[in-house]
């Protein structure tokens, strides 16, 4: 299935050049070029302050690059007039690095108010919600608030909200950062299902176990710059067993339940 | 539609309970602010019903010329008293006048004084009703008998008011001018703190894909309840202490004092209406902000 949308023909996002400074003075991006097709499950790795969230920003329209061109879908985001951002946003899920949930709402309302924000009607949400949040286990939390919940379930609730309207992309920032690998792991299968489903999927994290376990294209940054990619599927998949990164796994968990 | 507006009414409503004392600080500056205003109205309109009422009804003083003999000023009795409006007219002979003096400041030593005594003759005049006191004052002063600004007002209620009525300006004027400023700094500084408060959220709702005009709505609303609560719980507050100096005043200085009863309904829904003016005003510019400085390009 996946096979059949990459063929598609034009890639669905496209980095020519991009580079983004931070108040003029610190370079985050000097130059990325990428692209990606529909369907696409992309690792974006590289150590601390390479570069990945702003690229993961720009695509977003959270930054604008100083340099260089972003097109999603065909279109020049640089040209994007800011009544249109909410149109293009729509079209995405972002999951941010620090979860980005509103933390005066409930988690049901999180999730209930980027449906309304984007015209939903009331029965949908009561529809559709639960739902979401089944999927992503926080059901039994529905009516916390997000400083009520651990790092693992905040990141869920972040994950169910950036998929409430079914987003043909979606962008997820170090989705593992702060998870124990049993958490990652579900996190990742979530992510994975998406992609099953024709979601195009970003990621970046500097989660090596996980991203060697995945085993997708990956992506390397260095210094606002891509130096690696390795474009094909399981590539660099480096003898990892599947059976020995779950027992590391279980290693690891109960190592913190001691 | 009707689920738009009760989406942006429910987010108003539940901001406005969630943000706690955020919201409690809004409503009381608000209040203050309206309250002080409103109530520096009152008080100062109150202040010069009483001095104009109480200053009309009390006894003037009339001076007469020295050019004119004891006798004669002494007859001008009866032309006073025939002026309309005059009730009462007594007078006072230079001798007494010093005599009263001397009963009232007895640590002076006047005896010098009676051989060449520098007070006038004088006379109290009554006047029972206010609206006739300008003209009487003008007939009096208009008399050739009476030295050129002799018609004094000597009550000591009188004067005080009168000091009252000249100083409460000026006080007013400065207390108000203080006060306008605190809740000026107060209010900009509650409306900073909604910034930097909602700065992220407002981030997080545009990231993901709300409208602009979804996101400041309910906080313009909110800031609207905000506003006409503080200017309601000001007309309460005004009511209540309204009604408080009344029953003070009336007991003090029993009919002299006439302060009129004010609407309860009308002073709420004004107030009301100036501070939903007010909270709306500083909520778009507490919205507007985030813009200008770029967050949520
Ligand atoms: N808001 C910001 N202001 C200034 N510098 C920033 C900001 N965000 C990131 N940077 C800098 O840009 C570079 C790239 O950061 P980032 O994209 O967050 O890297 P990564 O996500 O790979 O850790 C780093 O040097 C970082 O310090
Ligand atoms: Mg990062």
């Amino acid at each position: 299935m996946g096979d059949q949308l990459d063929r598609a023909g034009t890639p669905y996002v496209q980095f020519q050049g991009v580079e983004v400074t931070y108040n003029g003075i610190v370079s985050a991006l000097r130059g990325a070029t990428l692209d990606v097709r529909r369907g696409e499950f992309v690792f974006l790795c590289g150590p601390t302050g390479s570069g990945k969230s702003t690229f993961l920003k720009a695509l977003s329209l959270q930054v604008r690059p100083s340099n260089g061109c972003i097109l999603l879908d065909g279109v020049d985001l640089g040209a994007v007039e800011p009544n249109e951002v909410s149109e293009i946003r729509r079209r995405m899920g972002v999951v941010p690095q620090d979860f980005g949930l509103l933390p005066k709402k409930r988690v049901w309302e999180n999730l209930g108010y980027a449906m309304r924000a984007c015209g939903r009607t009331r029965r949908e949400v009561r529809q559709l919600v639960p739902e979401i949040l089944e999927r992503v286990h926080v059901l039994h939390k529905a009516d916390a608030f997000p400083g009520e919940l651990s790092g693992g379930e905040q990141q869920r609730v972040a994950i169910g909200r950036a998929i409430i309207n079914n987003p043909p992309l979606l962008l997820a920032d170090e989705p593992t950062g702060n998870l124990d690998p049993d958490h990652s792991a579900e996190v990742m299968n979530l992510l994975l299902e998406l992609n099953l489903r024709g979601t195009t999927v970003l990621v970046a994290t500097h989660d090596m176990p996980i991203v060697e376990h995945v085993a997708r294209r990956v992506v390397l940054f260095e210094q606002g710059r891509i130096v690696a990619d390795s474009h094909s599927p399981r590539a660099t998949v480096q003898g990892a067993d599947e059976g020995a990164q779950a027992e590391t796994a279980e290693a690891q968990l109960e190592g913190a339940d001691a | 539609m009707l689920d738009r507006i009760e989406f942006l009414f429910g987010e108003a409503l539940v901001a406005l309970r969630r943000n706690g004392w955020m919201s409690f600080a809004a409503i009381t500056t608000v209040a203050m602010a309206v309250f002080l205003l409103a109530g520096l109205v009152q008080v100062y309109a109150g202040i010069a019903r009483l001095a104009d009422s109480a200053g009309k009804r009390l006894t003037v003083r009339v001076f007469i010329r020295d050019s004119v003999p004891d006798a004669e000023a002494s007859a001008l009795g009866a032309q006073i008293k025939a002026i309309p409006g005059v009730t009462f007219v007594r007078f006072v002979p230079r001798r007494q006048g010093l005599q009263e003096f001397r009963e009232k400041n007895p640590e002076i030593d006047v005896t010098g004084l009676y051989e060449a005594n520098p007070l006038p003759n004088c006379f109290h005049v009554s006047i029972a009703d206010q609206k006739d006191f300008d003209s009487v004052v003008s007939s009096l002063q208009s008399m050739k008998e009476v030295e050129p600004n002799g018609v004094k007002f000597p009550s000591d209620v009188q004067e005080f008011l009168k000091e009252v009525q000249a100083t409460v300006p000026i006080l007013g004027l400065v207390l108000g001018v203080t006060m306008l400023a605190t809740s000026g700094i107060l209010i900009y500084n509650a409306i900073r703190m909604t910034v930097v408060a909602r700065r992220r959220e407002i981030g997080i709702m545009l990231l993901v894909g709300a409208r602009r005009t979804m996101v400041w709505a309910p906080m313009v609303l909110e800031g609207l309840l905000q506003g006409s609560l503080g200017g309601v719980l000001a007309g309460v507050t005004l009511l209540t202490g309204h009604h408080f100096v009344r029953q003070v005043v009336q007991d003090r200085m029993g009919s002299m004092a006439t302060i009129p009863t004010m609407s309860v309904g009308a002073t709420l829904v004004g107030l009301g209406l100036v501070g939903a003016v007010y909270g709306t005003v500083c909520s778009v510019i507490a919205v507007r902000e985030p813009w200008r400085q770029g967050v949520a390009a």
